[in-house]
């Protein structure tokens, strides 16, 4: 049989390659979770269980999906960015640039950069256009905690604060820490976590800021004064305990939407207005509480402790009669 | 004295005339230790004036208090001193009422079984006194059966303490645990007081202070010869039915005296005296035969492995919490463990402690006492003799009992002996 | 020098050993508030569930470095898993088995707990020695199963299934060090029971029914737990390389069994062992309390590299039990 070019061939196509100009601005994320299809392939490094691949050279590297969506259950692994070049900034635990690449590859469109030391790891795309007036600034970063408790915990304290990197990336989002956040610390549901948006190094007031949770629950927060957001993560499921899954890792995204009225030029197209996206997405995991529970501790703990005392007590107000202690089985 | 069937003329006679011939016995025996001998230490007299209980011119005070007569060194003195009672070991040395003991045993019977019967039977206890209780521990056969015959012939009431036959097995060590506990029990109906913490904790610290000063002797021997053996053995006869605290001050006094002749290398006897080590059937006063021919014949005891020496009062009780719930246990144990008695098997450590002994002592020859009819220490004799001639130590198996008849025989034995040391040493030197 | 030895002799080791024990559970316990960090392979129970912990426990690190794939072992965490066992054991030779008696916090405490029963005036339990012998035989169990449960975790072996991720750490989960330490820094979050999984659930029971036992056990039974520590069997397969020893002249022993009485483990070898010099049982903690106990001069004998720093002798015994100067005696 001939191959045949159908006219419905040719008008899908044309709807897929003109559709993306035409619709509203991707909202690009970075995303530690693999789709479906591949997840068996990959692999998982460290306590915080980033998706790795082995490089040619033998080190490890992480790998982020670029996803555009509001949720992290639904978004799109997407194959293109909204320019198709973005820029990509990463910066090691030590705060140093390392070289980040866009990969296509079987397992999809991956942003990958090496694994080297014992820390956080910044990592943002950025991308910058103009569409109807409008310059778009799209951050999308990523914070991955690369640790394994093999390598050690040297230098914990210098290393969990927060870095920023206000001369490369315009628009930051940035997770305060919890009290006594470490190496180990995975944020569980019930947490409240807060989150500082900085302008050019600026805190940003006024800005919406959105969690969306992995089922979807999301709420909307405007910045305070000094530019924070703070919101209590939810168990986004009820379940019974023993359907907790409690070693699952979930993930929510954090986008904040800022437009601020500028005129310019970019790249000879000029705008009134610049619009600020930002994402950020980080993982959870369900509260120990959905699963576990003190009362039912104590109870056993309690009644072990009866149990074994009045054995004990009666054990010995037996042995107090003489010559108990040899018996013979008369049924044998 | 109470009544009893076997009171009657012929009964009192035979008191009598073993009375006699015990305090007879005893004179003569004191009069060669104290007289025969150079050089005997001042602080001595205490010791042999208490050993004059025997000739009738000392005498013993209960002091109103229970007398408790024990047998072997299995008893726990220690639970009799915490009951208010006086520990009192009436095993006995005498020929007079070995002779009296013969009258019920078989020809072939231990002496000290006979002489002990003889005393229960004639109530020739060091004088004065009758026991409330006479404790006998099932060591030996004849021990064992003493207790049934003697039932017959006296008021005194008696109680078993039923010593196991092995020691090493932890079921041993329970059920002594168990013996000495029901022990206490009794004790406590005998006198009415309750054994306390304290009280117990009391009487094992009183045995420890015996114990400082007992060891203390005991050590200062491995040195020069400063004292005679016969002296030694006669302080450890005379803890038999001494109080305890008198007993322990004179010791005190003694050891004094002898660091003091060590410091002045005051010597009893010259250094090449062989240093002989006595063991076996107990040399109990007044049967000192053995131990007197050897240091008239030029040898001099440095130690004793006997049960009415070194084995009574050299092991020492540790309390990890100091609650009836441990210091009984602990009580029995130190009467179980370390006992190197022959009645127990197996007994390698009383070969152990011979070889300690040897070495600790530089000792050149052992002398090994059986009496005769002593089944156990003639037995045991030969796995003794064995391992010593493998270490090179000559040792002189004597057998003997209480009569004066086999002097001249032993003795040229004894003599043969100590001067085949003194070439051997000489050799050496 | 001479005088040294004596004065070292007629002491009171077990005085010692108490203030030893209570400074090392001061630093072991509350030593990360001061920044103390003492080792990540110690050979004792600094466990790090306790947040204030100056040092790391060498069993949960020996599972996390098993926890791993059988290439990875051969490789490069072959290499780290060596480095922590020679870590371990080089901390290990200086004390021996000391560790346990000197320094080991969940020791302590049960120490603590028998001088509260004595205090109480109840009586302890000892074990029939056939029951000990089957007893002591379950930490190399517990051993085996803390070895290699991590290794069944990350690998299937012979075409099993994988064990479930459950049950890790293996050990850590049933140690009772994991819900009592912490409680000494106010800590009670480890007495729950997880009912996310069977196996979870499971293993928290068991956890907290262990802890009850440990408490009641320790009561009744001087150091209960010593006689099923994992980390008490590790000991003794390296306890010859140790410089710390205890030996026994055997010649001068007369197996009056007062070692035997006062030891804390029953050890019956210490008795009636007259033929080994090494003394050094599985059970021992190197307390020394047989040597205090001890009345032969020079029988037992506590040494560093074959230097005597601590010898039983007849002068000692008495200044210890006995009443020298009709002082008090080394009271309950
Ligand atoms: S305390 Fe000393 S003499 Fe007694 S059994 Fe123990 S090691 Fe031997
Ligand atoms: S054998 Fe000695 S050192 Fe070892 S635990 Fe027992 S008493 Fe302590």
């Amino acid at each position: 049989m001939k191959p045949k070019i159908e006219i419905g061939t040719i008008l899908t196509l044309a709807i897929f390659l003109i559709i993306p100009s035409v619709k509203a601005t991707e909202l690009i994320w970075l995303s530690n979770m693999p789709p479906k299809a591949v997840k068996k392939e990959i692999r998982f490094y460290g306590m915080h269980r980033l998706p790795a691949l082995r490089g040619k050279d033998h080190r490890i590297h992480i790998i982020q999906w670029i996803r555009s969506g509001r949720s992290p259950e639904f978004s799109e692994y997407v194959q293109r960015t909204n320019t198709g070049h973005p820029e990509l900034f990463v910066f090691s635990p030590s705060e140093e640039p390392i070289h980040a690449q866009l990969l296509h590859t079987k397992l999809g469109y991956l942003l990958s950069f090496p694994d080297g030391e014992e820390g956080f790891y910044n990592a943002y795309l950025v991308e910058k256009f103009v569409h109807r007036d409008t310059l778009t600034v799209l951050v999308a970063k990523a914070e991955r905690l690369s640790h394994s408790c093999r390598n050690g915990h040297k230098g914990v304290l210098k290393k969990v604060p927060p870095k920023i990197h206000p001369q490369v990336v315009p628009l930051e989002i940035v997770r305060k820490r919890l009290p006594g956040e470490n190496f180990h610390t995975i944020i569980t549901a019930g947490d409240r976590v807060t989150f500082q948006i900085l302008l050019h190094g600026v805190p940003l007031s006024g800005a919406s800021v959105r969690l969306c949770t992995q089922k979807g629950w999301s709420k909307q927060l405007t910045t305070s004064q000094n530019g924070e957001a703070t919101f209590q993560l939810i168990q986004d499921y009820l379940s019974r305990w023993q359907d907790v899954k409690r070693r699952v890792f979930y993930h929510f995204l954090v986008t904040v939407d800022y437009l601020k009225p500028e005129e310019g030029t970019y790249q000879g197209k000029p705008y009134h207005t610049v619009r600020y996206l930002g994402t950020y997405s980080d993982i959870y995991r369900p509260s120990q509480l959905m699963y576990s529970s003190y009362v039912w501790g104590l109870f056993v703990i309690l009644s072990v402790i009866l149990i074994a005392s009045l054995a004990i007590y009666l054990y010995r107000k037996r042995s107090k009669i003489e010559f108990r202690e040899i018996a013979f089985d008369e049924k044998a | 004295m109470p009544d009893k069937p076997m009171v009657n003329d012929r009964y009192q006679r035979m008191q009598r005339t073993a009375s006699i011939h015990l305090k007879m016995e005893a004179k003569n025996t004191l009069q060669k230790i104290v007289e025969e001998f150079p050089n005997n230490p001042a602080q001595m007299d205490h010791f042999y004036r208490k050993a004059r209980i025997f000739t009738g011119e000392e005498k013993f005070s209960a002091r109103g208090r229970h007398v408790v007569a024990t047998m072997c060194i299995h008893v726990p003195i220690e639970l009799i001193l915490a009951a208010g009672a006086i520990p009192y070991r009436i095993c006995s040395g005498a020929y007079a009422t070995d002779q009296i003991g013969a009258e019920f045993l078989p020809a072939k019977s231990c002496p000290l079984v006979k002489a002990t019967l003889g005393t229960i039977f004639l109530h020739l206890y060091q004088y004065d006194i009758v026991p409330d209780l006479i404790v006998n521990p099932t060591t030996c056969d004849q021990k064992k059966k003493l207790a049934e015959l003697s039932g017959e012939l006296t008021e005194s009431p008696f109680y078993t303490l039923e010593v196991p036959p092995t020691r090493d097995s932890e079921d041993a060590r329970i059920y002594w645990q168990r013996v000495v506990k029901r022990f206490a029990r009794r004790l406590e109906n005998l006198t009415g007081t309750k054994i306390t913490r304290r009280k117990l904790k009391g009487a094992i610290r009183q045995v420890y202070r015996a114990q400082v000063q007992y060891r203390r002797f005991f050590n200062l021997r491995k040195g020069l010869p400063v004292i005679w053996g016969k002296d030694a053995i006669l302080v450890t006869n005379t803890y038999f039915y001494s109080d305890i605290e008198e007993w322990t001050n004179a010791l005190e006094k003694l050891n004094g005296e002898l660091e003091q002749r060590i410091a002045n290398t005051d010597r009893v006897v010259s250094p090449r005296a062989p240093r002989i080590l006595l063991t076996g059937s107990p040399s109990i006063f007044p049967n000192m035969k053995v131990p007197i021919l050897v240091e008239q014949l030029g040898g001099i005891v440095v130690a004793e492995e006997f049960c009415s020496s070194s084995r009574l009062l050299y092991d020492t009780v540790a309390v990890d919490e100091w609650f009836l719930y441990d210091m009984l246990p602990a009580v029995a144990d130190r009467y179980l463990k370390p006992c190197t008695c022959p009645n127990f098997t197996p007994n390698t450590d009383r070969l152990r402690k011979l070889l300690d002994h040897v070495r600790e002592f530089t000792i050149d020859g052992v002398i090994y006492q059986a009496f005769a009819g002593c089944q156990l220490y003639e037995m045991e004799s030969r796995l003794i003799g064995n391992a010593l001639e493998k270490n090179g130590i000559p040792m002189l198996y004597v057998e003997t009992d209480y009569s004066p008849d086999d002097l001249g025989q032993i003795s040229t034995r004894i003599e043969a002996f100590i001067e085949s040391l003194k070439t051997r040493k000489k050799k050496k030197d | 020098m001479k005088k040294l030895s004596t004065f070292v002799n007629n002491a009171n080791i077990s005085r010692f050993r108490f203030y030893i024990q209570l400074l090392s559970f001061i630093v072991l316990i509350y030593g990360g508030y001061a920044y103390i960090s003492i080792g990540q392979n110690l050979p004792t129970f600094a466990c790090p569930y306790n947040h204030a912990t100056a040092g790391n426990c060498f069993l949960i690190s020996l599972q996390h470095q098993l926890h791993n794939s059988w290439q990875n072992l051969l490789g490069f965490r072959g290499i780290a898993l060596l480095s922590a066992i020679i870590s371990f054991l080089l901390f290990f030779i200086l004390l021996n088995k000391a560790w346990c008696g000197y320094i080991c916090p969940l020791g302590t405490i049960q120490d603590w707990l028998t001088s509260l029963r004595k205090r109480l005036g109840i009586r302890f339990a000892r074990y029939e020695e056939s029951t000990f012998r089957k007893l002591k035989k379950v930490k190399y169990v517990v051993l085996v199963w803390l070895i290699v449960a991590p290794l069944f975790i990350a690998n299937s072996v012979f075409g099993l299934p994988r064990l479930s991720h459950d049950f890790f750490p293996p050990f850590c989960t049933i140690c009772p060090a994991r819900p009592v330490l912490p409680l000494f820094t106010g800590d009670t979050s480890q007495y729950f029971i997880d009912f996310s999984s069977p196996i979870t659930l499971t293993m928290t029971a068991l956890g907290l029914v262990i802890v009850a036992l440990f408490l009641v056990g320790s009561f009744v039974k001087k150091r209960f737990f010593c006689l099923f520590c994992p980390m008490s069997a590790l000991h003794y397969l390296f306890s010859r390389l140790a410089i710390l020893r205890l030996t026994k002249e055997g010649e001068k022993c007369t197996k009056c069994g007062n070692c035997f009485r006062v030891c804390d483990v029953n050890i019956v070898e210490i008795a009636d062992d007259v033929t080994h010099r090494n003394i050094v049982q599985d059970d021992c903690m190197m307390c020394f309390k047989c040597v205090e106990a001890c009345p032969e001069d020079g029988c037992l004998k506590v040494s560093v590299l074959g230097l005597p720093i601590f010898v039983s002798s007849e002068e000692g015994f008495f200044h210890r039990y006995g009443p020298l100067e009709n002082k008090e005696i080394k009271d309950a």
